[in-house]
């Protein structure tokens, strides 16, 4: 009887914490005090116009913006003043909005790329395997150069490059972006069969129907803050709202 | 077989001449487009380590009376000179541009070749092939220095075991990828950092290497980087910034180039080199294996 409230509060400690978070490029104030929260297991997306200061938010979760001021804490730990490279250690994998798939290497390669650094070298040859299975585009061109393949394929190939290391928690920047229709179906279906697994997901998307038919909670971004925050399912009911901050 | 004024054999075996002569420029190059396509660091003191590598090397055999030793011994110690280098001082100034470890690297060259001419005098030393190696073999079209010959065939299995190690190693992969896209890999959980650290190293120590190589060629001074430096210089920029193919390609080019011309025109040796860069430039500015944007 007791051991329920604890359990819920346990798991609805959140896995991300963003508090008071302020960033700069150059002199240009971007972030101005963004704070959010992300439960391990949701799928929170993030809406804005361009320039809202979304891409930034996603880029300084992972330590990408060379000036940031605040509080990111994940898993608990206080992170804000490390390296990339130990916050993918620390469990969290992030796909830029450009892809970056490298050059020159071929699909397989850029999925070895992604486990390399990893504790969970060793089941390297498991998950490109296992990441096949989920990414049946993938799995017939592994030995093809990777930036031959359309955008949807590369953008899949992101996606599961950020994933052969099973983090804890995906950052998605805009990942529909220049794909086709037919593509980003079949991608945000596999974002709630990566829920499903386990995974946490902090979503950047245009696209807003589809983004909300698989989010548990919505913040809006204007201008480098949050200004609104809600669940799915209400902000999907107030299009006044969804017109105010999204309509581009 | 005459071809203008010169017999075709003569031709044919200033042709391999001109192969062993690139084979050093071939060592060099490697290390220097390596540094540079990976770290976009300029690396002046390149030729200082080149340099480096032969005193160590020549020092060593006065001491052991082994060749073989120095082979080894000179990369080794050049590399981790180089280890030295990117940790004390290269490493500070990492996202400061291309002109503060250009600068950098600029004055160690003079600390370096400053300290040799404490360390070992003014005057060169002079340094002849190793016994087992003196001498000249029958190679079909004439008798052919036993030493360039061993020098061909070393830095050939030396350029096969870096493509190993470049294309089928982990580590490999990570440096092709990191010369791609820094970012990306940073954000896949590799410290950079030590990549870098390896690749500097490696670089100085191929730089080591064929400074010990070149030494029976031409003795050794310590001056003797200066003109390997800007040789390859344009071994990079005819080859490909970051490119190992257009490196090894660029480095025989280049050594082919100088052989030929000391034997058509001597005095022209020197602007041959930069006239081969010139042309490179205008028909590929990206050089004949480079990437585009390998500089941004």
């Amino acid at each position: 009887m007791s051991a329920f409230p604890q359990g819920e509060q346990r798991a609805s400690a959140p896995l991300l914490a963003v508090a008071g978070l302020n960033a700069w490029y150059g002199h240009s104030h971007i972030l101005q005090g963004v704070s959010l929260e992300v439960r391990a297991g949701e799928i929170v997306t993030l809406i804005g116009r361009n320039g809202a200061g979304k891409t930034t938010t996603l880029k300084s979760i992972m330590g990408l913006v060379p000036r940031r001021e605040g509080r990111v804490t994940f898993a608990g730990e206080e992170i804000l003043g490390l390296p990339a490279h130990v916050r993918f250690h620390r469990g969290l994998a992030y796909v830029p909005e450009e892809r970056r798939i490298v050059p020159g290497l071929t699909v397989e390669e850029n999925l070895r790329l992604g486990i390399l650094a990893a504790r969970t070298r060793a089941r390297e040859a498991a998950r490109i395997e296992a990441i096949a299975e989920t990414f049946p585009r993938l799995k017939q061109r592994l030995r093809q150069e990777a930036v031959t393949m359309s955008g949807g394929e590369q953008q899949m190939l992101a996606i599961a490059r950020a994933l052969m290391a099973e983090p804890r928690m995906v950052l998605l920047d805009e990942p529909s972006e220049g794909i086709m229709p037919i593509l980003v179906e079949e991608m945000f279906a596999q974002f709630a069969a990566m829920k499903r697994a386990g995974t946490t997901i902090l979503l950047v998307e245009q696209n807003v129907d589809l983004a909300l038919d698989i989010s548990d909670r919505v913040y809006v971004m204007d201008q480098g803050a949050i200004v609104h925050h809600d669940t799915a399912a209400a902000l999907n009911a107030d299009p006044v709202i969804q017109d105010r901050y999204c309509s581009v | 077989m005459m071809i203008g004024p010169y017999p075709l054999d003569l031709l044919a075996l200033q042709l391999v001449t001109g192969v062993a002569l690139g084979a050093i420029y071939v060592l060099v190059g490697i290390g220097l487009s390596l540094i540079f396509g990976l770290m976009t660091i300029v690396n002046f003191a390149h030729g200082a380590f080149f340099m480096a590598g032969a005193y160590v090397g020549v020092f060593l055999y006065g001491y052991t009376g082994n060749f073989w030793v120095s082979l080894v011994a000179a990369p080794l110690a050049v590399g981790a000179l180089g280890l030295l280098v990117e940790r004390l001082l290269v490493r500070r100034l990492y996202g400061r541009g291309i002109d503060d470890p250009l600068l950098l690297t600029f004055g160690l060259s003079y600390v370096i070749v400053e300290s040799v001419r404490i360390l070992f005098g003014l005057t060169g030393i002079p340094f002849g092939a190793p016994p087992a190696l003196r001498g000249a073999v029958d190679i079909g079209i004439g008798y052919f220095p036993l030493y360039r010959l061993f020098l061909i065939v070393f830095t050939a299995l030396v350029v096969a075991a870096l493509w190993l190690f470049v294309e089928r190693t982990s580590f490999g992969l990570i440096i092709r990828a990191g010369a791609r896209d820094r970012q990306i890999v940073q954000v896949l959980g590799i410290d950079v950092s030590k990549v870098w650290l390896v690749v500097f190293a490696l670089g100085c120590g191929l730089a080591g290497l064929a400074g010990i190589l070149a030494a029976p060629l031409q003795g050794v001074t310590p001056e003797m980087g200066i003109p390997v430096l800007a040789e390859a210089f344009v071994v990079t920029v005819v080859g490909g910034m970051g490119s190992l193919a257009g490196a090894v390609l660029a480095g025989l080019l280049v050594g082919i180039v100088v052989a030929m011309t000391s034997l058509i025109a001597p005095d022209m040796t020197k602007m041959a080199i930069f006239a081969l860069m010139a042309l490179v430039l205008l028909v590929r500015p990206r050089g004949l294996l480079g990437r585009a944007g390998a500089l941004g």
